[in-house]
């Protein structure tokens, strides 16, 4: 079963086969790792550029950092948000994103940011993921 | 005369369309989910804007020539924006015979 499978469209929360990199699904709840970085990454199935977020880091062969993900599609509220990354600010944007560092959330952002935090903590070429996710130059106004 | 053309919402600006966006674009923070752009810079790029509620587009009846849908949300529902692109209010600003587009594809041509 693909990572994106396991995340929209089932339970189940242990890693696919094809995946180089473990990627947990996480819902409330599951334990937070008490020890290193982890990342919590709220994607949503209808945006293209979450799905393509997702793509690349299914595509990784090695991560400084664990990760996991979450289907943001579930949240209907920002108080529903904040049961996954509590104390985030106002979110407009997917991805969602809280990065723990020794079981302590030390930082989250969502949108650009959010996508920009992931990059540098699993030490990704920002302008060459972004190419990737967007799917266009990532200088293009549009 | 050039078309009327409304995109609302979803990811990216549609060049010479009118793009909504919902109330939360004018909260200080925000920014583009693409390249990071406020929304004054947006606009001195030349994209125009609609801010108005989903569930209560600031446009007249039967007014669009297309409205255009690009990477929404499922329509009808609720996520942590509140209400999400409205069926109803779609096809009361379309005008008759025009059509909605979603994702480039032909979704609903109003009789």
């Amino acid at each position: 079963m693909s990572l994106t499978d396991r995340l929209w469209n089932a339970r189940a929360s242990t890693n696919g086969p094809s995946s180089a990199v473990q990627v947990d699904i996480w819902i409330p709840g599951d334990p937070i790792p008490a020890d290193g970085d982890w990342l919590l990454v709220g994607v949503a199935s209808w945006s293209g550029y979450d799905r393509r977020l997702v793509s690349l880091i299914e595509s990784l062969s090695r991560a400084p950092s664990r990760i996991a993900l979450f289907n943001a599609d579930v949240c209907d509220s920002q108080e529903s948000v904040r049961a996954y990354i509590p104390r985030i600010g106002f979110v407009h944007h997917t991805p969602i994103v809280g990065h723990w560092h020794d079981g302590e959330l030390v930082e989250s952002e969502n949108g650009y940011a959010g996508r920009h935090l992931i990059y540098r903590v699993l030490g990704l070429d920002p302008k060459a993921s972004d190419e990737y996710v967007l799917q266009r130059p990532a200088g293009a106004a549009v | 005369m050039p078309l009327f053309r409304v995109n609302l919402g979803g990811e990216g600006e549609e060049p010479g369309a009118l793009n909504q966006q919902g109330p939360w674009v004018l909260d200080a923070t925000w920014q583009s989910s693409n390249t990071a752009q406020t929304l004054a810079g947006l606009c001195a790029a030349g994209h125009d804007f609609l801010i108005c509620p989903n569930a209560a587009l600031a446009l007249p009846d039967e007014c669009a020539d297309e409205v255009i849908t690009n990477n929404l949300p499922p329509f009808d529902s609720i996520t942590f924006l509140g209400p999400t692109v409205q069926t109803t209010e779609v096809q009361r600003i379309l005008k008759s015979g025009w059509v909605w587009t979603e994702n480039g594809r032909i979704r609903y041509v109003k009789p």
